[in-house]
């Protein structure tokens, strides 16, 4: 009965083992993808001791931009190795290929291994030589093939180009962060901006209108807060928010360009007036040259 | 005051020089005086010292180059080993507290002459070391040599003050194996005092050692930024080629182990292993390495380099006195505990050869034929793979076996539980996981806790030292499994604007904001992300940049939020406060916790195994146990006598 429990125990052991063994050796490649693996096995050249893949040095960004380019390109993994390699000098080989002068690197461990069985196999069999010999190019065949078979198999990941990932999915976290804690400007402010990216202009101007309210001497979360009520088709309503940043810092030029246009549209006094102080101060901005054909158009 | 210093370290080394001249001679007594008076006089050195740090007495030049106004008291204390000069004179009371330690312990449990010739050496090592502090010369600093302040990293990290002394402690107690093995070449004998002191004092080094790295790498991990947390750095390997001489000796000086051709090679790893740390403060001192943990270049690598030398020679030359002491001819049968014992022995050798190799090879390329080369990571995980791979199935296999001879059979009827366990849990994890070596770690892991619990339930004598060594081996599995698992992780790199989001995996960040703060001593950028996985919040994260003004040093202070199976990982690379961007590297690194908690596993472990057994009536206790035959694992980690327990 017990012998009988212990074998069926084994035999669903290792039909388990090898059904699970199995799919994942079938799955595809999960380590990583190909790019970030090839700046694994490079060095960053300003740094000491990081990897292309780890350094956050310009160097090793514009690097792994150029690893990204000639995978795009459809090169492999080992040109793009060796072109750096020609470029950088092998020191950038983190990885030294046996061929290009790292041929010390891989001897070298090869012969303690060989050494130390032929140690091993010469003291258990004093007298019959050819056990110790035989033994150690087996082993020594076996570390070989190894590397071999290690070096030749490319890194096979997949290489999926760095998409630019929308706003959408920040805008329901961020909803649920304000939902939790309502009173936080910087969360409201997050919000408004990550619905403003999505287009959601109307909501977006709520969350404004809260954060502004959260901090209401913040010049620049107001002037945000008017610019998406103008782009809403409300630039009515923007003139409040304009008028309070201009209380607070009456020279805040974009300020003064927004609200003189809008009452210089609007037919309402005093737009001209903004426009004029506007110029003062910025004669040279690139909206000057428009805004002083308006204002010679609504002289003439 | 400076001078009061200076006077304390050269009296140190006098009077440690006296003792090894008067343990050599005999003369016990003076020696022993001699050998406390040493340690007194580095002791008070180093009281004068950090006096002057928490006081910033501005006499003092070493107190100028390493403390700053606003530095806090913590990093004042713990500034004594910021910087080399320090460094060398906080290492030589280390060298001072374990010779000392040694004597004290020693001196009822050792002949005399094994005592003396040991502590002998041991009193040459203080010194030396005494030497080399004196030409450091921390109370009176050259010109140059207060400007180069050491980094604020080493001013930013609770760590700094554990980090280090845990890895002096470590590394000087290992000189104490290193004259266990010259004393037993001199004296042409070992015995069965000397192997338990061997062992005891090897346990002491061990844990230190094992929680310094870990530390270390754990620091690395949280401070550095870049996500991860061994680089095969140069001086990494130097912390490292001790430890697997260490953790080789541990496997050769238990007293059941001592039957498989034991004496030579505790005799050579006792002394490797306090060899290869006198090589990793030569190189990270003499800066012939260019690596993150390296002093800057000073005239102390050629007083090094001829300590280490010296050391070697002095070795080699006793070697060839004690030579008898080599010839061994136990033999075993090819299935047995011994062989298994051959083979973890064997490839811990090799793996340390191997890590020399890498850490010295591009050094001799470049001098022999201007060649530069790299060896980083990729090289270490191709050539160490698979030793690796036979060290942790020999270290899970190896305690079922039996002693002298098994047969296949018989081993398959003992070990079916946790084979089928491992098979098992292999199997389910790669069904969910769809890694082949992390199922297979998993079910190493798996077999290992078996055998743990097994060995715990099953009553048979010396039960508790056999659950302590399971139970480090079982930190090593774990430990494996973290770092395998640690390789299938996602990175993202983006610069994102508020509100907008970086994906890793199915984790992102989304950023509130970014906000700057002054706090006196450094100018800190902090963005605020939300963090979320599957619809489900994991709450804020706040990492931050933080500019050292006066060191005009930029440092990460990422933020880490471990769950269960994975940390989430975020850093802050770069900021603009007009646009209000942020550019954030979101990782999520698989298992990296499991890394911390095996390591206070295996010390754990070590600490259960090593502790001294209470003194039973009628004697002696016996080692023979009848586990081979019972069917319980057997690590064969019994009587360490009082050594470890005594001597910690």
């Amino acid at each position: 009965m017990r012998r009988w429990a212990v074998g069926l125990s084994i035999a669903g052991a290792v039909a388990l083992a090898l059904v699970g063994i199995l799919t994942a050796v079938l799955a595809p490649n999960q380590r990583g993808d190909l790019a970030r693996e090839v700046a694994e096995s490079l060095r960053c050249p300003s740094c000491v001791g990081e990897s292309v893949a780890d350094s956050s040095a310009p160097v090793a960004a514009a690097m792994r931009a150029v690893i990204d380019e000639q995978l795009e390109e459809g090169r492999s993994a080992g040109e793009i190795r060796a072109w750096f390699a020609e470029r950088y000098g092998t020191e950038v080989l983190l990885d030294p290929s046996p061929l290009a002068g790292g041929w010390l690197l891989w001897l070298v461990p090869a012969v303690i291994i060989a050494a130390a069985v032929i140690l091993i196999v010469t003291r258990r069999h004093r007298g019959r030589r050819w056990i110790p010999l035989a033994v150690t190019a087996a082993a020594l065949a076996g570390v070989i093939a190894a590397w071999a078979v290690t070096s030749a198999a490319e890194p096979s990941g997949s290489h999926s180009p760095t998409t630019a990932e929308g706003a959408a999915p920040a805008v329901g976290v961020l909803r649920d962060a304000v939902e939790s804690d309502s009173g936080d400007p910087q969360l409201q402010l997050a919000l408004a901006r990550a619905l403003d990216d999505a287009g959601l202009l109307a909501e977006a101007e709520q969350h404004y209108a809260a954060a502004s309210r959260l901090r209401p001497l913040d010049t620049d979360i107001a002037y945000l807060h008017a610019t998406v009520l103008v782009r809403d088709g409300r630039p009515v309503d923007a003139v409040p928010a304009l008028e309070r940043i201009l209380a607070i810092e009456p020279e805040h030029t974009p300020a003064l360009l927004l609200l003189g246009t809008i009452l210089w549209e609007g037919g309402v006094q005093g737009g001209e007036e903004l426009l004029e102080r506007f110029m003062e101060l910025e004669p040279e901005h690139p909206a000057a040259t428009e805004v002083r054909e308006l204002l010679t158009e609504g002289r003439t | 005051m400076g001078i009061i210093g200076n006077a304390l370290t050269v009296s140190c080394g006098i009077l440690a020089l006296a003792a090894a001249a008067l343990w050599l001679a005999r003369r016990e007594q003076w020696a022993r005086l001699a050998t406390v008076l040493s340690l007194l006089a580095v002791l008070a050195a180093v009281a004068l010292m950090e006096f002057a740090l928490l006081a910033r007495d501005t006499a003092v030049d070493y107190v100028v180059k390493v403390t700053e106004e606003a530095l806090p008291a913590y990093y004042r204390f713990t500034a004594l080993w910021s910087a080399m000069e320090g460094s060398l004179l906080f290492w030589l009371l280390c060298l001072a507290i374990v010779t000392v330690a040694f004597v004290v312990h020693g001196l009822h449990r050792l002949p005399p002459r094994m005592l003396g010739a040991a502590a002998a050496v041991l009193c040459a090592f203080v010194a030396a070391f005494a030497a080399v502090s004196i030409v450091a010369s921390p109370f009176t600093l050259a010109e140059g040599s207060i400007a180069d302040r050491p980094s604020p990293l080493l001013q930013d990290h609770a760590a700094m003050g554990i980090h280090p002394p845990l890895l002096y402690l470590g590394f000087t107690a290992l000189a104490i194996p290193f004259a266990l093995s010259c004393a037993a070449l001199l004296t042409r004998s070992t015995g069965a005092a000397w192997a338990r002191l061997m062992r005891g004092w090897t346990v002491v080094a061990w844990i230190p050692l094992t929680a310094g790295i870990l530390l270390g790498a754990w620091w690395s991990y949280a401070v550095l930024g870049w996500g991860g947390y061994w680089a095969w750095d140069p001086v990494e390997n130097a912390s490292l080629m001790p430890w697997l001489m260490a953790t080789a000796l541990l496997h050769v000086t238990g007293p059941r182990m001592r039957s498989a051709g034991w004496r030579p090679w505790a005799i050579v790893l006792g002394g490797a292993a306090f060899a290869l740390v006198v090589l990793a403060t030569f190189l990270t001192r003499s800066g012939v390495i260019q690596s993150i943990h390296a002093f800057s270049v000073s005239p102390l690598g050629p007083l090094l380099l001829a300590v280490l030398l010296a050391a070697v020679t002095g070795w080699v030359v006793l070697a060839l006195h004690g030579r008898s002491l080599f010839h061994s001819d136990a033999r075993a049968a090819v299935l047995s505990r011994q062989t298994a014992l051959q083979i973890n022995r064997v490839a811990l050798a090799l793996v340390t050869l191997i890590v020399l190799a890498g850490s010295l090879l591009p050094t001799v390329v470049l001098a022999v034929s201007g060649d530069r080369l790299s060896v980083g990571p990729p090289w270490y995980e191709r050539t160490l793979a698979p030793l690796a791979v036979v060290l942790l199935v020999v270290m899970a296999v190896g305690p079922w076996l039996r002693w002298g001879a098994d047969s296949v059979r018989s081993l398959l009827g003992r070990i079916w539980l946790p084979a089928v366990t491992a098979a098992a849990t292999s199997g389910v994890v790669a069904l969910v996981v769809r890694d082949v070596v992390l199922a297979l770690a998993a079910g190493l892991t798996a077999f290992v806790l078996v055998s743990l619990v097994v060995g715990i339930v099953r009553r048979a004598p010396g039960r508790r030292r056999r659950a302590g060594a399971l139970l480090a081996h079982l930190g090593v599995a774990i430990a494996a499994l973290a770092v395998v698992g640690s390789g299938i992780g996602a990175v993202t790199e983006r610069t994102v604007a508020v509100g907008q989001t970086v994906l890793a995996g199915d984790t992102s960040a989304t950023l509130v904001s970014v906000d700057r703060v002054d706090d006196g001593r450094r100018d800190i950028a902090e963005a605020r992300l939300l963090l979320e996985r599957d619809g489900e919040s994991l709450g804020e994260a706040r990492p931050q940049l933080r500019w050292y003004e006066e060191h005009s040093t930029m440092l990460a202070a990422p933020e880490i939020r471990p769950l269960f199976f994975d940390d989430v990982y975020v850093t802050l690379l770069d900021f603009d406060p007009v646009d209000t961007t942020a550019t954030i590297r979101l990782a999520v690194n698989p298992l990296v916790s499991w890394l911390w908690v095996a390591g206070g596993v295996a010390v754990a472990g070590a600490a259960i195994a090593a502790w001294p057994a209470r003194p039973r009536r009628g004697g002696v206790p016996s080692t023979r146990s009848t586990s081979g035959h019972t069917g319980v694992p057997d690590t064969a980690v019994v009587g360490a006598g009082g050594a470890a327990g005594g001597a910690a």
